[in-house]
């Protein structure tokens, strides 16, 4: 609480309403509150939970209606915070990233819900009893909105504190919160202040066959040809040199800082082109090239993602194989065809470096194809999630391409931290 | 409507923004040297080889590579070509090349054009994977210093908390383009010459993408005048710095006529409803102010002038007519909705239209009308 000298009154965050008018009541002071979060006219129907779905909302409640639920990709966490909104039977504001979850969320709550449906983004600015959200249009609206609703469903909840920035959530008065991620990030603190803590988590490895498809997840080694593997000797030797000599002299710099103090050196450009080309040799190199086909023959027929590392990479796959790319240069209108198409089973390939990732409505796949990723664990439990969704008979296929005695063996064994040791190879 | 500023700070007289000058050309020149031997190749590649020149600092050189792509075109050219190439070329993976030959030419023979048209149109709007091809002329090196300097203060006006712009010659067009992006601008006399403080998209609480953009397109305008200046505020950051533009800076031929059809169509409505109408009035003074009507119309033996608002705060339009007022003359406020939040309310008893897409002639004249009875009582 801060003073406001010009209002001469006290002034706190939208957020401690809840905790502030309790602890009045405690200390038995009278307080005139003209805050009436507004009861939901008319039933919300969710469909019905499965055990985790049940588990995660009964603990959430157990919480005191404040916490983040975390299950894996496709498993259904939308489910989970209808039945929280037709639990509490209140205002619900859910916050989503992106405006391909904003249709998303739209189509699933109207479907649960039979009143029209507030959308704020993409042009939209309608508010009502239960709305949904983008995180940009919620920083320009909360100011306005914030004493409606009494329960803010934040999905992809790992996001508060950067994309979805904290002020949104100190703005809104809403008590009950509800945190959805496949993805909990590593600092918490920001989730558990405006948000709360973690109160349900389920990794793909425990609802795999169950929740989750079935899954298989095979690594196929790739040898690089010998001149591919004297480039990549090359250019990584020259590379781990001067990351070596930058790390003797300023120990602890992280790579950030080594780039920046690599641009100021042709030295040091030198050896951060090296690490570019080093990166392009194991990109897409003849064996991954070779392994992908067999691969794509094999399952023909079956709706396959291909993961690159990079853009570049995505379209020399789609140049060679006449596939079609899913990058941030394909424009909404061809994408939703793409997509489509995809669904139909007439183009059963897409391939993609990073807008698959998160946040994107992906129709449900049987086989993933990483070609080439990162390290992150974030990114591979949502690339992965991209063909766990359920179907009976389902068993779920993820190759995961990785060149021998390279960089990308590192890259692979961290990233598979994010999942649990059972569907490890 | 957020708060943002009606009577900004001026900035203060800051650091030279850092633009290429007479002195850049030779290492511009061998860029284009590269550009002109991957005739034909992959953007992206040619993009590669172009950095491993290292002839500049590579913000610089990425500056030179977006003028080249914008004299070369393609993109917006090739777009809807290449949507219909690969509509009709992707679609399950051809795994031989007999496979891959045979779609190939059955979208050739669709599109009526060779095997080797429709490899080409493909690829041919996305920025890496389109072939570069070359302009009929080769890329002259200070037409490209020029178009990276207007690029890097178009940047700069997008991270701006607020901008001066002062001018000398004409402003007319300058003012006339700032109205038509909706911009919040207060104008004065400043001797010889005009100053327009504009409230920079930081100072928005909202649509701040959309305003930026919109101040970034007056550039072209304010380099038609006959001299400028340029002061602003901005933050890329790491904290708040003033820069400045120098009346010497490089910068593409400017545009010096600006087509508002909103307010044509305006002029011409209330043209068929048999006014008089005046399409370019002169500004009106106020003090020190001035007060730039978009147009003005006779009506019953007096003189009614139009402005067209886009952005706007309750005190931005309070300014505005009181600048009016002080001038002794009678206006209507054009107010845009699209630009507005649904919460967003006009202050009452104050002349405004409010309009999407196009100012009813009706509605205007009743305003008008109001405002020529006087308040009431």
């Amino acid at each position: 609480m801060t003073w406001d000298h010009e209002l001469a009154a006290w002034r706190a965050p939208a957020s401690s309403h809840a905790a502030l008018r309790a602890r009045l009541a405690d200390e038995s002071v009278r307080v005139s509150d003209e805050i009436r979060t507004i009861a939901l006219a008319g039933a919300v129907s969710p469909p019905a939970l499965r055990w985790y779905q049940r588990e995660a909302l009964d603990a959430w409640t157990e919480a005191g209606h404040r916490g983040v639920v975390a299950l894996p990709t496709g498993s259904g966490k939308t489910i989970v915070a209808i039945a929280a909104i037709a639990k509490l039977g209140v205002a619900a504001l859910c916050l989503v990233p992106t405006r391909v979850l904003l249709d998303q969320w739209a189509r699933a709550l109207a479907a649960t819900w039979p009143h029209p449906i507030g959308r704020l983004g993409d042009g939209d600015h309608a508010v009502a009893p239960i709305t949904i959200a983008t995180y940009a249009s919620a920083i320009a609206w909360a100011p306005r909105i914030g004493d409606r609703f009494g329960l803010v469903v934040v999905d992809e909840a790992h996001h508060v504190g950067g994309w979805c920035p904290s002020e949104v959530l100190e703005m809104l008065v809403a008590p009950a919160r509800l945190g959805l991620t496949a993805t909990p990030p590593d600092s918490l603190d920001a989730l558990a202040r405006h948000v709360g803590p973690v109160v349900a988590a389920m990794t793909v490895g425990e609802l795999v066959g169950d929740g989750l498809a079935e899954l298989d997840v095979v690594t196929l080694p790739i040898a690089l040809s010998p001149a591919e593997r004297k480039r990549y000797r090359r250019d990584r030797g020259t590379f781990a040199e001067a990351y070596r000599a930058y790390q003797r002299t300023s120990r602890g710099a992280g790579w950030r800082a080594f780039v920046t103090a690599s641009a100021r050196s042709r030295g040091g450009r030198e050896a951060l082109a090296a690490w570019r080309a080093s990166r392009e040799v194991i990109a897409y190199p003849a064996g991954k090239r070779a392994a992908l086909r067999e691969l794509l023959a094999r399952h023909a027929g079956e709706r396959t993602i291909v993961f690159t590392a990079d853009n570049a990479t995505a379209y020399a796959i789609a140049r060679e194989l006449l596939v079609m790319p899913i990058t941030h240069e394909i424009g909404r209108g061809e994408r939703e065809a793409m997509l489509a198409r995809f669904r139909s089973g007439e183009a059963p390939v897409l391939v993609s470096s990073q807008v698959l990732d998160e946040g994107f409505d992906v129709p449900d796949a049987d086989v993933a194809i990483v070609v080439g990723g990162t390290a992150s664990a974030r990114r591979h439990v949502q690339r992965i999630g991209r063909v766990l969704r359920p179907r009976a008979g389902k068993r779920a296929r993820v190759y995961e391409l990785v060149v021998e005695a390279s960089a990308e063996i590192a890259q692979v064994e961290q990233r598979r931290e994010g999942l649990m040791p059972a569907v490890a190879p | 409507m957020t708060a943002a500023a009606t009577e900004v700070d001026r900035p203060r007289a800051g650091r030279e923004l850092r633009l290429l000058d007479a002195s850049d050309t030779p290492w511009i020149a061998a860029i284009v040297d590269e550009l002109v031997r991957g005739a034909g190749e992959r953007w992206g590649s040619v993009q590669a080889e172009i950095e491993r020149l290292e002839v500049a600092s590579p913000p610089r050189i990425a500056s030179i590579v977006q003028a080249l792509r914008r004299l070369c075109g393609g993109r917006a050219r090739n777009a809807a070509a290449a949507r219909r190439a690969r509509a009709l070329v992707l679609g399950a993976p051809a795994l031989d090349r007999d496979a891959r030959r045979a779609r190939i030419a059955c979208a050739a023979s669709a599109l009526g054009v060779g095997v080797e048209a429709v490899e080409q149109m493909l690829w041919s709007d996305l920025a890496h994977e389109r072939p570069v091809v070359l302009p009929e002329r080769r890329p002259d090196a200070c037409v490209l210093a020029a178009l990276a300097n207007e690029r890097t203060i178009q940047r700069a006006l997008r991270r701006a908390h607020d901008v001066t712009i002062r001018v000398w010659g004409d402003p007319r067009h300058v003012l006339h383009a700032a109205a038509a992006r909706g911009l919040i601008a207060a104008v004065a006399r400043d001797g010889d010459a005009t100053t327009l403080d504009i409230s920079g998209p930081l100072a928005m609480l909202h649509q701040t993408a959309v305003y930026g953009r919109a101040l970034a397109g007056l550039v072209p305008y304010i380099a038609a005048c006959d001299e400028f200046e340029l002061a602003l505020r901005c933050d890329f950051g790491r904290g708040e710095i003033a820069l400045r533009v120098p009346p010497t800076a490089l910068l593409p031929p400017g545009a010096s006529r600006v087509r508002w059809r909103l307010v044509d169509r305006l002029a011409a409505g209330l043209g068929k409803a048999g006014l008089v109408v005046d399409r370019d009035p002169p500004p009106l003074v106020a003090g020190a102010q001035l007060a730039i009507p978009d147009l003005a119309f006779e009506r019953a033996g007096a003189r009614i002038h139009v402005e067209v608002i886009g952005f706007w705060t309750e005190p931005y339009l309070a300014t505005k007519l009181a600048r009016y007022r002080a001038a002794g003359a009678l206006v209507v406020l054009c107010l845009d909705g699209a630009r507005m939040h649904a919460d967003d309310t006009p202050p009452p008893r104050v002349p405004i239209v409010l309009f999407t897409r196009s100012i009813a002639v009706d509605a205007l004249l009743a305003v008008a009308d109001d405002a020529l009875r006087g308040p009431p009582g």
